[in-house]
């Protein structure tokens, strides 16, 4: 990806253009993009759960066009942020446990008891569930909670 | 009777010196059919090697050039309605006026580039378009 600064306003292209019109002339078959303004554009490794790229500059240190990086403002408080998380992690849990519910639906109905390795299963998966949930609520920041994987 | 030999000297002078005017030759006096290739201008009939960078389009049809660094072209003496062909080879950049809107086709340096401008308006505007031998 490549980049020119047409006075401010910077345009982003997946490669060179093959015409090239500016005060100079129409450019036909551009080779070395700099002579022209044009510069390859490096996007930095960030985050997307807290953080987010700002708007594109030209890093004249290094002849490219980057973005900066920026944490993600969290509107919600960490009390929303841990109930949503919370939330989102019982839901997974709870889309595990449905895999092998028709076990338990077959011994209320017909009386055939659940295997053993499938009750011990969903019952690890009630732990494990509850451990994340004492985690999610021990965390202090923001980024903690959102960046928290279960 | 004897004839006299008429000479300019007898002649109103601009029998003698002026130009055709206008009126003068009408379409009538013309044959249909008669203007060949052959009494076109040589800006109709002929090739030119650019040497320099200036398309003269006064001069001839086709224009050539092999690109051997970067180039920028300049037109002179251009009407609307001509229509010139361009000739280019060498993989370059080349920089034609600001006046040339190219329409389509994109140059390609590896092989020969037939790049052809329509004047429609002077030198204010021209339309270009830009195509290599089928493969």
């Amino acid at each position: 990806m490549i980049a020119i600064d047409l006075n401010g306003t910077i345009k982003a292209f997946s490669k060179l253009p093959k015409v090239w019109n500016d005060a100079n002339g129409t450019h036909l078959n551009i080779i070395d993009g700099e002579a022209f303004g044009f510069y390859p554009v490096e996007i930095p490794s960030y985050s997307g759960s807290y953080q987010e790229l700002g708007d594109i500059y030209f890093d004249s240190e290094n002849s490219v066009f980057t973005y900066p990086v920026n944490a993600i403002i969290f509107e919600e408080s960490i009390e929303d942020l841990k109930n949503s998380k919370i939330l989102m992690l019982k839901e997974a849990y709870q889309a595990k446990l449905k895999v092998t519910d028709w076990y338990v639906v077959r011994a209320a109905e017909g009386g055939i008891a659940i295997p053993n390795a499938i009750a011990i299963e969903r019952n690890n998966l009630r732990t494990e569930c509850a451990q994340h949930e004492d985690k999610i609520n021990t965390l202090v920041t923001k980024v903690e909670i959102v960046n928290y994987i279960f | 009777m004897a004839l006299t030999k008429v000479t300019s000297a007898v002649l109103e002078p601009t029998a003698v010196t002026d130009n055709i005017s206008t009126g003068s030759i009408t379409s009538d006096k013309i044959a249909d059919d008669a203007i060949s290739y052959a009494k076109l201008g040589d800006e109709f009939t002929t090739a030119a090697a650019l040497s320099a960078s200036d398309v003269d389009f006064s001069t001839a049809q086709v224009f050539t050039k092999t690109l051997t660094a970067n180039d920028t072209f300049t037109f002179s003496n251009v009407s609307t309605g001509m229509v010139k062909d361009l000739v280019i080879t060498g993989n370059f950049t080349l920089t034609l006026p600001t006046s040339v809107k190219v329409i389509s086709g994109t140059y390609d340096g590896t092989v020969s580039n037939l790049i052809q401008i329509v004047s429609t308006n002077g030198p204010t505007e021209q339309w270009a378009s830009i195509s290599q031998e089928a493969v």
